[in-house]
């Protein structure tokens, strides 16, 4: 952490809010182009729900397509957000600061958007009402089977989404309320509401460190059982070959935090461009969050050499038939080297070289290649499964994305983007408080002639 | 130094001069009480139990089958999760730019000469393992070109413990090479042309400082990951592969990581002991329990949660292979152990440690890592000795649950021998090398100081590029 640049009170408050309180005209452009994606997947989740589900690609015995490829994907994503704030908030790691409430924002959105995937797949949305609480027809002794995954996901989602943002929303009370007392007409009224009378005083902070405290380690077991639950979905099927494996869960997991954190660097190298925030997105933030991914990444490998060597160990037909599918023929085979590449050959080796980890270009591309690697993960795990599905099933079938769910997956990467620019738009995604605290919390020690960077630490 | 901190608390720092330090942690090392030496005695009459245990074992259940050597393999797995596992409480923290490790990072590396013990213990476990032939290991023998790879498992086995144990070897010398060059400047005797030699001419020069940085990352990375490779490879060619049809696929990772969970636990416990035994009350204090103690709290809750989601698929599927093995792993003869492992490495720590005036204590971590050291003992015996007690270890599927292995006096004398052994080279060793890293504790001293914010005397920590 050696570059420092010294940051008054004033500076930050202007910097960090210059895209609420003077938005840029290209904002609004980049916000019209992103919308075009989302009307488009609007438009084509319309068509799905006037044309029935007939209109995706799904045929037996391949059921479940790229929407549930992108659920798993974006679901992923989320993981993220707690990964970064709630963890390192507990590590008292000093260098999360600029990074957490981009990451809380993007868990949201994401989460989200991953939320609607399930009511796209289904193609009747409304349908969802039968498997919420209100729906279940207790009247006539029709119970919901709690032993499902698919009931434990949508509590697990629902849970995680409300948790993550009541988190944000508890952080951003004392941004909110400098925003208040910057802005004028309805917006002044707004952010008074949401501030819920914040004046800054001891007890309001004390009371606001200490449930940020509980929240970081309370929503902790949700993040973790958010997406086992998701693994679940698929590892406790044991008629589908590849999914019945017991390490799925931390695998899943491990693979969220790997697409999650990189998707995290992506945004920040985007905002630091956008808004050029170079003295508050440094290149020690990247140096940081690249030397985790290694770590992220090298025991996600782990993960991933294990549970694919487990598929050739039992050397049983069926499941050798689906691995060599999986490796030999095309498409499988392209998407496989692809997604070894990306994920992990050539970003991980990248990172190694402290130029790379410092140079915000190359982690946005490599991270941008970490989450292509990432969705075509979920893709191999998905669809080769079921091509071939059981021993004894009537047809192996192929699968081929229909133009409908292509816009629809391209559209959930607007929907994100979108909401998240919509969120800079009127709230910091630079914490200011904790840019603050930085600041104070910055300090040198002197060893010899070298003054060497320290923090102080509250204990 | 203790200074009234934030909330009620102190904040430490250790107030000595570099000689100082040297002085200190070099005359404990060299001075050698007749305690010590009793102690030496009793360990290595202990020890010697263990090889009359082995002698009686071979005499008896012979060198021909696998199937006497469940309790001797569970001995060796516990060996490689505590003390081989420890070191790693040494590199993680380390590559972290961790301060409060440098008063331990000493006593978790010196654990590796237990490394020993296990590359002895490991040579009767390769004679007595079934062949590969027509069974699944991880090696995949024959399975690809008839005898391919050649050697599999014994070879592969071998040499990764092998490699492990040099590497760990390495990693203790070259993290202390610096504080042999100290010692040698005060030894006389044979102390002193050991300590000539193995500093390897250290005088402090930017290039051997540089170079002593860049050996200890690359050691630390390669250890860690031998570490995690070995665990994977013990514990599948030494439990998984023998039940047939079993297909665990977190198994091996819920090992290391298992050994992680231990290895703090012998860290937490030696550092107890080092500390009141020693007189290192200064160097060693609440932060450094206080660290570790988050981490084994975090350790145990992941632990439970890998147990967990492996559980669940077993228990969800319902086959009758997937019932069989939960029955044989699970709930059989075994359960009662079961049981005590969940309370030990999950639920007592759980209850404990989720109290940070717990894990902010010396006692209380220290009291957590010994129900941590006996839930992962008798973990080990549970898997090794329920895996070794298959019979027909080349049937295609687990279609019957064997009845539980009670021990037997050899079995008893073997694992005690196994334990004292691991504690005996520890002891032997920390009489040689300084087990205070000196080095480490006096750079940490250049690193932090207290100062005032606002009214509030604060710790401030600095971290180098």
């Amino acid at each position: 952490m050696q570059q420092r640049p010294a940051l008054t009170e004033i500076d930050i408050n202007r910097d960090l809010l210059r895209p609420i309180l003077a938005t840029p005209m290209w904002f609004y452009g980049l916000l019209m182009f992103l919308g075009i994606f989302v009307a488009a997947a609007l438009g084509a989740f319309a068509w799905a729900i006037n044309h029935g589900t007939g209109v995706y690609g799904l045929n037996r015995p391949v059921m479940w397509g790229f929407l549930l490829v992108n659920f798993v994907f974006w679901v992923g994503i989320s993981h993220a957000g707690v990964m970064l704030s709630a963890i390192l908030r507990l590590c008292n790691a000093e260098w999360r600061r600029p990074a957490t409430r981009a990451a809380e924002v993007l868990t949201v959105f994401a989460l989200g958007t991953a939320a609607l995937h399930p009511l796209f797949h289904l193609g009747r949305p409304w349908r969802i009402y039968w498997s919420m609480p209100p729906g279940y027809d207790f009247g006539r002794g029709i119970w919901p089977d709690i032993r499902s995954p698919f009931v434990w996901d949508p509590t697990a989602i629902s849970t995680y989404l409300t948790s993550t943002a009541l988190f944000v929303g508890l952080l951003l009370l004392p941004d909110i309320a400098v925003l208040r007392d910057r802005s004028s007409g309805m917006m002044q009224r707004v952010y008074s509401t949401l501030s819920l009378g914040w004046r800054g005083n001891t007890r309001q902070w004390k009371l606001q460190v200490i449930a940020g405290f509980l929240l970081s380690a309370l929503i902790l077991p949700v993040f973790v059982s958010v997406h086992s639950i998701v693994s679940w979905d698929f590892a406790v099927q044991i008629a589908v070959e590849g999914w019945n494996a017991t390490i799925f869960a931390p695998y899943f997991v491990i693979g969220a935090v790997h697409s999650g954190v990189a998707g995290v660097i992506s945004i920040l190298a985007l905002l630091r461009w956008m808004f050029k925030w170079e003295n508050y997105i440094r290149d020690d933030h990247f140096d940081a969050l690249a030397r985790l991914m290694i770590v992220v990444a090298v025991g996600w490998f782990y993960f991933f050499i294990i549970e694919y060597m487990m598929g050739f160990y039992p050397n049983e037909e069926p499941e050798l038939s689906l691995r060599i599918l999986q490796l030999t023929q095309w498409p499988f085979n392209a998407a496989f080297i692809l997604f070894a590449l990306t994920s992990f050959f050539i970003p991980v080796p990248l990172w190694l070289f402290r130029k790379v980890r410092r140079n915000v270009a190359l982690m946005f591309w490599t991270t941008i290649l970490v989450n292509i690697g990432m969705w075509l993960e979920r893709f191999l795990i998905i669809i080769p499964s079921l091509m071939r599905k059981q021993v004894l099933t009537f047809n192996w079938g192929s699968y081929n994305p229909s133009p409908i769910e292509l816009i629809l997956v391209g559209g959930s990467f607007a929907m994100v983007f979108t909401g998240v620019l919509t969120f800079a738009k009127f709230f910091p995604i630079i914490p200011l408080s904790d840019a603050k605290e930085g600041e104070v919390m910055k300090a040198e020690i002197r060893v010899g002639k070298v003054m060497v960077p320290a923090a102080y630490r509250e204990e | 130094m203790h200074n009234g901190g934030p909330h009620g608390h102190h904040v430490d720092l250790l107030e000595r001069t570099s000689a100082e330090v040297n002085k200190e942690v070099l005359s404990w090392t060299t001075r050698t009480s007749s305690r010590y030496w009793l102690l030496v005695l009793a360990l290595a009459a202990v020890t010697v139990l263990g090889v009359i245990g082995f002698v009686m074992k071979a005499g008896d259940g012979g060198l021909d089958s696998h199937l006497p050597w469940g309790y001797l393999a569970a001995g060796m797995a516990f060996v490689l999760t505590t003390s081989l596992s420890a070191p790693l409480i040494a590199i993680a923290p380390r590559l972290a730019k961790a301060h409060w490790t440098r008063p331990i990072s000493r006593i978790a590396e010196l654990w590796s000469v237990a490394g020993l013990l296990v590359l002895v213990i490991m040579i009767p476990l390769l004679v007595t393992l079934p062949s590969a032939a027509d069974r699944n290991t991880m090696w995949f023998y024959n399975k690809i070109a008839e005898g391919w790879p050649p050697g599999a498992p014994y070879l592969y086995i071998a040499l990764t413990l092998i490699f492990l144990v040099i590497n760990g070897f390495g990693l203790l010398w070259a993290s202390a090479i610096p504080d042999f060059a100290a010692a040698r400047e005060n030894a006389t005797g044979w102390r002193k042309s050991w300590y000539t030699r193995l500093s390897l001419g250290w005088v402090g020069t930017k290039r051997q400082w540089r170079a002593l940085r860049a050996g200890l990352g690359v050691l630390g990375a390669f250890y860690f990951m031998f570490l995690v490779f070995a665990h994977t490879v013990v514990s599948f060619d030494f439990a998984q592969s023998l039940v047939p049809g079993q297909r665990d696929s977190i198994f091996p990772t819920w090992q290391a990581l298992g050994g992680i969970q231990s290895a703090l636990a012998t860290v937490i416990v030696t550092s107890f002991i080092v500390r009141l035994a020693g007189g290192f009350k200064d160097y060693i204090n609440v932060n450094q329990f206080w660290s570790m103690a988050k981490i084994m709290l975090a350790s145990s809750l992941l632990w439970m949660y890998f147990w967990w989601s492996g559980f669940i698929i077993l228990w969800y599927g319902k086959t009758p292979l997937q019932q069989n093995l939960l029955q044989l792993m699970w709930f059989g003869p075994y359960r009662t152990i079961f049981i005590m492992t969940i309370i030990l490495s999950f639920a007592l720590p759980l209850l404990f440690l989720m109290w940070n005036g717990v894990r902010k204590s010396i006692l209380g971590p220290t009291i957590v890592a010994v129900f941590i050291l006996a839930g992962a003992f008798l973990d080990k015996i549970r898997i090794y000795v329920s895996s070794y007690s298959i019979v027909d270890v080349n049937a295609h599927a687990l279609d019957y649950v064997p009845a539980g292995v009670t021990p037997e006096a050899a079995d008893i004398m073997m694992l005690m021998g196994v334990v004292s052994g691991a504690i005996l080279l520890f002891t032997l060793a920390l009489k040689f090398v300084p087990i205070i890293n000196m080095w480490e504790v006096r750079e940490g001293m250049l690193l932090q100081e207290i100062r005032p914010l606002q009214k509030l005397p604060l710790k401030v920590l600095a971290k180098p590029e």
